[in-house]
C-alpha cells in the first residue's frame, strides 16, 4: 500500500491569498477562536425533522455576499454553499491583490470542490405534500402536475454541484481553466494537486483553488449518519479528546490563490506560504482499513523527506484511536510534541472538502518552519500537504 | 511530451450498450428517445427521454460495502458496466494493475447529481416535518436500504477503485454538462505531465428519474414535443424546442503511447489536446459573443499543436436549445474561419439525448466511430435547418468521410466549456 507519488513543487507554487467563510466568519476570526479555545460546535436540532435527535454541528450564518457582487441579481441563484464560496473566494482574491487586476483575474484557473449537496427540505416537503394520493403514497402523476409547481423555479440552480464555481466565475470575471470535484476533502486535495501541477509545468501562473460545503442539512447528515461518522455530542467531536468519536458537520468555504513563486515575486505579491508537496491518498476499503496507519507513515515520510515539520495540522480524524496513532507517528518520525499538533475540527467543525482548505490556510499562519497538513482518509480519500514559510512581503 | 492513447472503450447508451452495439446504433441513425418507461412520467410536461433499455441491470454486479445502495441508482450500474467493458478491452480483465503499479493508475470520473428517492421521503412525512429517526447510524450492509435517502454520486467511483485496484489520482468531476469532457481531459494531462502512467476515465449519469426530470422541467430547458418521441431531439433544427434528457455511461482506458505499444495494446485513438474555459457571463445563458467557447476550442487546438484546418469533424455539444445551437455555430465559425464550411459537424444528442455528466464521454465514443471507420454520426431529425445554424451538420443519416482528426466539445450551465481533440490510431500528430 502506497500513496500516489507526492507532487513536489520544485519550481515553487506559493499561496498569495486566503479567504474563509465559516462558523466564526473569516479566517482571522477562526484562528482567533482556536487561540482562545472557543468552539463553534454546538448542539442543534434540524428544523422540520423529528427524531433525528440532537446533533453536534457547527453552523455558519448566511454569508454576506451582496457587497461582493456587481450584479446583485445573482443572489437568487445562490445556495448557502455558493454564497459562502463567493465570499471566501473574494477574500482570497483581495488578499492576493487580484480584485483590482481584471486582466489577471480573467486568466486565472479555478479549481474547486463541493460537498454533499444540501437540499432545501421545505421544497421537498411542499412538492411531496402536493403529490400524495388518497392513501398518502407518492403519486408521480400528481408530482408532475401539481408538486412541481410548488417548487421554486430556480431551485435546480441551487442544487447543481457546479453552480458555486459558475457563480464565483461570474462574480469575479474568471475565465481560465476550471473544474469542480466532489464531495470530500480528498477531492479538495485533488484540486490542489492539479493546480500545483499546472503551475509547475507552466500551464498556469495563478489558480484560485477552493471548496465549499453546507453539511448541516438533512441529506448530507443522512449520508454521514449512515456511515457512522457523526459525533454524538460536541465533546465527542473534539479531536485528541478521550471520547473522540466522529465529526461535527459544518458549513464553510475556504479558498487560496496559488501562484508560481517567480510570478508572485515579480508582481510584488506577499507570499503567505510555499506549497512544497501535495500527495492525494487513496484507500480501498474495507481491505486497506488495517493498513491505514502504515499508509499514513509512508506518505508523511515521503513528502517530508529528511526535514522534519515543526507543526502538524490534522483534519478528518474520527476516533481517539486514530488521534493516538497520529500523535504516536508524529512523535516517532520527528519528535513532535502534542502541542505542535493541531486540529481545527473541534473549533469550526468538519466542512467536508473545505476542511482541507481551512487546514491549509491555518498552516499558512505558522510562525516559522515547515507545516505538514494531514487530511485523514474520509470516504476512502485523503491528502497530505507540505507547507514552508513564504518569506513574507518582498 | 508524453503522448496519450486510448486502448479500451466501453459504452452504455440509449441506442445500444456495449461499444459495438452503440456504433451499430450510430450507423443506423437509430433514435434512442421515446416515452419514459422507467417510471410514470405521464403527469410531467416532458414525458420523453433517452433511456437505456438493453442493459440487464440485474446482471451488473455491485461489490463492496455499498452494494445495496449502488443497486438503487441506475447511473452506478451504467458506470460499472461501461468501465468493465473498457478495462476488459484494454487488459483482458478487470484491472490495469498487472501492467501498471496501482498508485500510477488514475481514476477520473464525471457524474451528475446525487439521487434521492422521493418514495423514501414520503414514508417519513409527518403532519409537520419529516421523521428523521431512521436516518441515524444505519451502517452500510445492514440491510438499511430505504433509509439511505441520499445516494452520493461518487459511489460508483469507490466501487470501481476497489474492484480494479486503482490507487492513483482520483477525481470525481461534477462540472455538469462539461464534466465528461473535463474528466477525459484531466486524465490526458495527468499522464502527459507524468502524474500517472495510465487512467480509467469517463462519465456516468442518469437524470431520468422523477426528481431529475422535475428539476429540468423547472429550468424550462427540456423539449415538450412528447408526441414526436424519437424525433423530439432536434439540434440545429428550426423547430427545436429544448433538449431531451438521456442516460448512460462511457469509460476509456488511457495509456502513455510507448507503454501501450510495449505491452502490445491495440490503440483506438490518440488524445491530442484539451482545454477548458469559463464564460463568466450568466448562469443559464451562453455568452452571445462566444468568447469562452471559442477560447476553449482554440486552446484545445493549440494544446494539440494543430492548425484549425487539420480538423475534419466536430462532435458538437448541440443540445437543441434555442440559445445553445446558434451560439455554438458562431463559436465554430470564429475559430475555424473559412474552414468551418468544410468541417463536418454533428450532434449525437439528436439520437441519445443529453446525458449531462456523461455527455462528453459518450460523445467521444461516437467520435471514435468516425475515426475508426470513416462513418460520421448523423444529426438526426435535422429537417429544417435554422438559418443561424449554417454549418454542414450531417443531417439525418451518417456520412462516409475520411476523418483523421476530430474535436468534441461540451458547454455547461454555469458557463463551463471543455473541448478535446482526438486523432485516429495511426495519425501520429
Amino acid at each position: 500500500m502506497t500513496a500516489q507519488g507526492a507532487a513536489r513543487a520544485a519550481d515553487g507554487a506559493v499561496v498569495t491569498g486566503l479567504g474563509v467563510y465559516g462558523p466564526f466568519g473569516d479566517a482571522e476570526a477562526s484562528w482567533r477562536a482556536w487561540a482562545e479555545a472557543r468552539s463553534a460546535v454546538g448542539v442543534h436540532e434540524l428544523a422540520g425533522v423529528h427524531g433525528f435527535g440532537a446533533l453536534a454541528a457547527a453552523r455558519a450564518a448566511p454569508a454576506p455576499v451582496e457587497p461582493w457582487l456587481r450584479d446583485r441579481k445573482l443572489v437568487k441563484y445562490m445556495s448557502p454553499a455558493a454564497r459562502m464560496a463567493v465570499v471566501a473566494a473574494g477574500g482570497a482574491l483581495r488578499q492576493a491583490g487580484l480584485l483590482e487586476d481584471e486582466r489577471r483575474r480573467s486568466e486565472l484557473g479555478l479549481m474547486m470542490a463541493t460537498g454533499l449537496i444540501a437540499f432545501d427540505l421545505g421544497q421537498v416537503d411542499r412538492a411531496i405534500r402536493g403529490s400524495r394520493d388518497g392513501d398518502g403514497q407518492l403519486d408521480l402523476v400528481r408530482l408532475g402536475r401539481e408538486g412541481l409547481r410548488a417548487c421554486h423555479p430556480l431551485l435546480p440552480f441551487q442544487l447543481l454541484g457546479n453552480m458555486p464555481l459558475g457563480l464565483v466565475s461570474i462574480a469575479y470575471g474568471i475565465r481560465g481553466e476550471n473544474f469542480v470535484l466532489y464531495p470530500d476533502a480528498g477531492q479538495a486535495g485533488s484540486c490542489l494537486e492539479a493546480a500545483v501541477r499546472a503551475i509547475r509545468v507552466g500551464r498556469l501562473a495563478q489558480v484560485l483553488v477552493g471548496a465549499t460545503a453546507e453539511l448541516v442539512s438533512l441529506l448530507p447528515l443522512a449520508t454521514l449518519g449512515r456511515r457512522g461518522q457523526l459525533a454524538a455530542s460536541p465533546e465527542a467531536a473534539q479531536p485528541f479528546g478521550s471520547s473522540h468519536a466522529g465529526i461535527a458537520p459544518a458549513d464553510a468555504a475556504a479558498f487560496v490563490v496559488l501562484e508560481r513563486e517567480s510570478s508572485a515575486r515579480a508582481r510584488g505579491a506577499a507570499i503567505l506560504s510555499r506549497l512544497d508537496a501535495v500527495a492525494p491518498v487513496a484507500v480501498l476499503a474495507p481491505d486497506d482499513a488495517a493498513g491505514e496507519p502504515e499508509l499514513r507513515r509512508c506518505v508523511w515520510a515521503e513528502i517530508c523527506g529528511e526535514l522534519a515539520p515543526v507543526r502538524l495540522v490534522v483534519t478528518g480524524t474520527c476516533s481517539a484511536a486514530e488521534d493516538q496513532g497520529v500523535l504516536d507517528d508524529a512523535s516517532a518520525l520527528w519528535g513532535l510534541e502534542p502541542g505542535a499538533i493541531v486540529s481545527l475540527d473541534g473549533v469550526v467543525g468538519y466542512p467536508g472538502p473545505a476542511a482541507l482548505l481551512l487546514a491549509l490556510g491555518f498552516g499558512c499562519s505558522a510562525p516559522a518552519g515547515r507545516t505538514l497538513v494531514w487530511s485523514a482518509p474520509f470516504a476512502e480519500h485523503g491528502c497530505a500537504l507540505l507547507l514552508a514559510p513564504g518569506g513574507g512581503p518582498p | 511530451m508524453r503522448r496519450v492513447v486510448l486502448t479500451g472503450a466501453g459504452v452504455v447508451s440509449p441506442i445500444g450498450s456495449g461499444l459495438e452495439r452503440f456504433f451499430d446504433g450510430l450507423r443506423r441513425a437509430a433514435p434512442g428517445v421515446d416515452l419514459i418507461q422507467s417510471f410514470d412520467a405521464s403527469g410531467f410536461p416532458t414525458r420523453i427521454a433517452g433511456e437505456v433499455r438493453d442493459l440487464g441491470l440485474d446482471a451488473v454486479a455491485v461489490g463492496g460495502p455499498e452494494a445495496e445502495l449502488g443497486r438503487r441508482d441506475r447511473k452506478v450500474l451504467f458506470g460499472l458496466a461501461a468501465a468493465r467493458e473498457a478495462l476488459g478491452q484494454a487488459f483482458g480483465g478487470p484491472s490495469p494493475c498487472p501492467c501498471y503499479r496501482p498508485e500510477r493508475v488514475g481514476l477520473f470520473c464525471a457524474t451528475g447529481l446525487e439521487v434521492f428517492h422521493l418514495g423514501d421521503v414520503v414514508g417519513r412525512l409527518r403532519a409537520q416535518g419529516i421523521d428523521g429517526s431512521l436516518l441515524r447510524q444505519q451502517p452500510e450492509g445492514s440491510g438499511a436500504g430505504p433509509s439511505a435517502l441520499q445516494l452520493p454520486a461518487d459511489l460508483a467511483v469507490r466501487v470501481l477503485a476497489r474492484e480494479a485496484g486503482i490507487r492513483g489520482l482520483r477525481q470525481v468531476n461534477v462540472s455538469a454538462c462539461a464534466a465528461g469532457t473535463q474528466a477525459l481531459g484531466e486524465a490526458l494531462r495527468a499522464i502527459r505531465e507524468g502524474a500517472a502512467d495510465a487512467a480509467l476515465a469517463g462519465g456516468y449519469d442518469s437524470m431520468v428519474n422523477p426528481l431529475g426530470l422535475a428539476g429540468f422541467c423547472l429550468l424550462g430547458a427540456l423539449s415538450r414535443s412528447n408526441e414526436l418521441r424519437g424525433a423530439a431531439s432536434r439540434p440545429f433544427d428550426a423547430r427545436r424546442d429544448g433538449f431531451v434528457l438521456g442516460e448512460g455511461a462511457a469509460f476509456f482506458v488511457l495509456e502513455e503511447l510507448g507503454a501501450a505499444r510495449a505491452r502490445g495494446a491495440t490503440v483506438l485513438g490518440e488524445l491530442c489536446g484539451y482545454a477548458s474555459s469559463l464564460d463568466a457571463f450568466r448562469v443559464s445563458d451562453p455568452d452571445p459573443d462566444q468568447v469562452g467557447a471559442a477560447q476553449c476550442i482554440r486552446r484545445a487546438l493549440e494544446d494539440a499543436r494543430l492548425e484549425p484546418e487539420r480538423i475534419d469533424y466536430i462532435n458538437a455539444h448541440g443540445t437543441g436549445t434555442r440559445k445553445n445551437d446558434p451560439a455554438e455555430t458562431a463559436a465554430i465559425r470564429q475559430v475555424f474561419g473559412r474552414h468551418a464550411d468544410r468541417l463536418l459537424v454533428s450532434s449525437t444528442k439528436s439520437q441519445i439525448g443529453h446525458l449531462i455528466g456523461a455527455a462528453g464521454a459518450v460523445e467521444l465514443g461516437a467520435t471514435l466511430l468516425a475515426l475508426r471507420e470513416g462513418v460520421v454520426p448523423a444529426t438526426i431529425n435535422l429537417e429544417s435547418p435554422d438559418p443561424a445554424c449554417d454549418l454542414d451538420f450531417v443531417p439525418l443519416v451518417p456520412r462516409r468521410a475520411a476523418v483523421r482528426l476530430a474535436l468534441s466539445s461540451s458547454f455547461g450551465f454555469g458557463g463551463q466549456n471543455a473541448a478535446i481533440v482526438i486523432g485516429a490510431a495511426d495519425e501520429g500528430v
